[in-house]
């Protein structure tokens, strides 16, 4: 401590640099993993947090939703299955809505307000009654406040806002929630003629204890033609979430090996450039373990002082962050990040402690000649 | 009583067509409180020999015992313990950590020594104040001169209060009066502490200043 302390704080602008250095290395990882979490959560967030233990899905549609087309008579059928407690249709269907003066897409769920994959909880107001609908919060920015009315534009059909709903968005657009038969007549209305209105998936409700993902198998070995997953599996399997989750996945493991080359790096040149001193100290008698401790330390602080930059600046670009698109400081994922990048910077300060241990003190007496 | 005791040491770099033979068949033995200059020209194996009595290279063959401690029997971690506490180097570049100041250039000990840090700390108080440097205790060695930088590092070798000081070349670096300075000095403080000690010259003025002197010339240890 007493070397590691002393060296940082009289190569201040050295450390200061390497510290802001990583800062915003670990601030790029921060940014990436909040910006992966908050695109996923509005794309898929109306199926990762659905009250539903377990969608059904039409076998063909690969897990998409939009491309799910179920019949309401197979309800009964997966109701049946043994650990189901109660199937309720969910009906989804993306229209364009005008809010105020502007033109926005509406991802509208028709739902079974008391049954799986009804909107809860409810953050503010209520839960919809006939011509209302409750909206994802996040859709406030885009004007779908609580009061205001929402025009469907080829219908010309009118719904109230009356309450929100949290982190419950799909396909990264405004999503609002109404009962399944305001939902029908949506879609009726939007498509006049339609002989049957499809469903696009079935919520199951399973019984206390059962695994969703067994009582999915067993729904999807019992009902022709369908697909049971747990929610989690629906979201990841929707077609597009694991293209989103690569990339990020790839530039995110980029960015860390740079974070930790960057690190590794500076401290095997510092350690080749104070190369000298450290084979002064080794011939007084301090041993390498001392010296490795020493360059811990360092590592560590600065990491620490990286990673406090970090989220300085994370919160920092929060606060300024379109209200549209919503950026959170993640705890969870800073202690996360930090440690990984500790744990990765310290095992690539071994080279600079390989560096140390093979010194050899009897160099300190070769002095000048 | 016997502080050091050479036997019969040889250190062969090299081998075959390479083979270099710093030292043969060196044999020396130093008293307490006895201060040994160890006289001849370059590359005569001076430095070597200190090297190897002060723990920083093996013999080929032959013993070093300092005090009661058979150096050559010793572990490498033993060894670099044995450096900390019984033995204090002068190196002849002073090697000072640059980034210490010239006190902490003295407790950097601390950590390393048996001695507790108050007694580390008290004793580099009063070394720096014994060697003249208390109103530069807190400058970083590139903001003293030659002289300043060559007495810290004599406070360095002296603050884990060593049985043994080792010096080599402490003039090198200096002009004539101000080495007869810093050598006189570095007597005084040997001797008033009772230690043992070698400095390693080619100066021949400066051995005035030593109890004995004994020369080297090719590795071979030559009646002072």
């Amino acid at each position: 401590m007493f070397i590691a302390v002393r060296d940082i704080w009289r190569s201040k602008l050295r450390f200061g640099l390497l510290g802001g250095a990583v800062g915003l290395l670990i601030f790029l990882l921060l940014f990436l993993n909040t910006l992966s979490a908050t695109l996923l959560g509005f794309f898929i967030g109306a199926i990762e947090n659905n009250s539903a233990d377990v969608l059904v899905y039409e076998a063909t549609s690969r897990r998409n939703l939009q491309a799910s087309r179920l019949d309401l008579s197979l309800l009964d059928e997966v109701a049946a299955v043994p650990g189901v407690v109660a199937a309720a249709p969910i009906g989804e269907l993306t229209l364009t809505a005008a809010i105020g003066d502007s033109l926005t897409d509406l991802s509208l769920w028709g739902v079974d307000l008391a049954g799986p994959g009804r909107p809860q909880p409810i953050v503010e107001g209520r839960l919809p009654g006939p011509g209302e609908v409750v909206v994802d919060e996040s859709g406030v920015s885009e004007g779908f406040e609580i009061g205001s009315t929402i025009t469907l534009v080829a219908s010309g059909q009118e719904l109230e806002v009356v309450g929100y709903v949290r982190d419950r968005r799909y396909a990264v657009v405004a999503t609002g929630y109404l009962s399944f038969d305001e939902w029908v007549a949506v879609f009726e209305a939007e498509f006049p003629g339609t002989p049957v209105v499809p469903l696009s998936l079935i919520g199951v409700e399973t019984a206390e204890g059962e695994d969703p993902a067994a009582i999915g198998e067993r729904i999807s070995a019992a009902v022709a033609g369908v697909e049971g997953l747990d929610r989690k599996t629906g979201a990841a399997g929707t077609p597009g979430v694991d293209s989103i989750s690569q990339s990020f996945a790839l530039i995110v493991g980029i960015t860390f090996g740079i974070v930790v080359l960057v690190v590794g790096f500076f401290f095997l040149i510092l350690t080749v450039q104070k190369l000298r001193s450290f084979v002064t100290l080794r011939a007084i008698g301090t041993d390498t373990g001392y010296l490795a401790r020493s360059l811990v330390i360092q590592v560590v602080l600065v990491v620490l002082v990286g990673s406090l930059l970090a989220t300085g600046v994370l919160w920092a670009a929060t606060l300024g962050a379109n209200p549209a698109f919503p950026l959170a400081v993640d705890r969870g994922l800073v202690v996360t990040v930090t440690a990984a990048v500790l744990v990765s910077s310290v095992l690539a300060g071994v080279l600079s402690i390989r560096r140390i241990a093979r010194a050899n003190p009897a160099d300190a007496a070769q002095g000048l000649h | 009583m016997t502080a050091l005791i050479v036997d019969d040491v040889t250190k062969v770099y090299g081998e075959g067509h390479t083979e270099v033979r710093a030292l043969c068949n060196a044999s020396l033995e130093l008293g307490d409180n006895e201060f040994l200059a160890l006289l001849g020209p370059s590359g005569s194996g001076k430095t070597t020999l200190l090297s190897v009595i002060g723990g920083l290279l093996a013999p080929t063959s032959g013993t070093v015992t300092v005090g009661e401690i058979q150096l050559t029997a010793l572990s490498r971690k033993e060894q670099t313990r044995f450096r900390a506490n019984r033995v204090g180097f002068v190196f002849q570049g002073f090697n000072l950590v640059p980034f210490l100041t010239a006190r902490e250039n003295m407790t950097v000990m601390a950590p390393i020594s048996d001695a507790t840090r108050d007694e580390i700390e008290a004793r580099t108080d009063q070394l720096l104040e014994e060697l003249g440097l208390t109103a530069r205790r807190d400058n970083l060695p590139e903001q003293l001169s030659g002289g300043e930088r060559q007495r810290v590092a004599i406070g360095r070798a002296l603050v884990s209060d060593p049985d043994l000081i080792l010096v080599d070349e402490p003039t090198a670096s200096l002009d004539t009066e101000l080495g007869t300075q810093v050598v006189q000095l570095l007597a005084s403080e040997i001797k008033s502490r009772g230690k043992a000690g070698i400095m390693v010259t080619h100066d021949l003025r400066m051995v005035e200043f030593t109890d004995r002197t004994v020369r080297i010339l090719d590795g071979e240890l030559l009646n002072g």
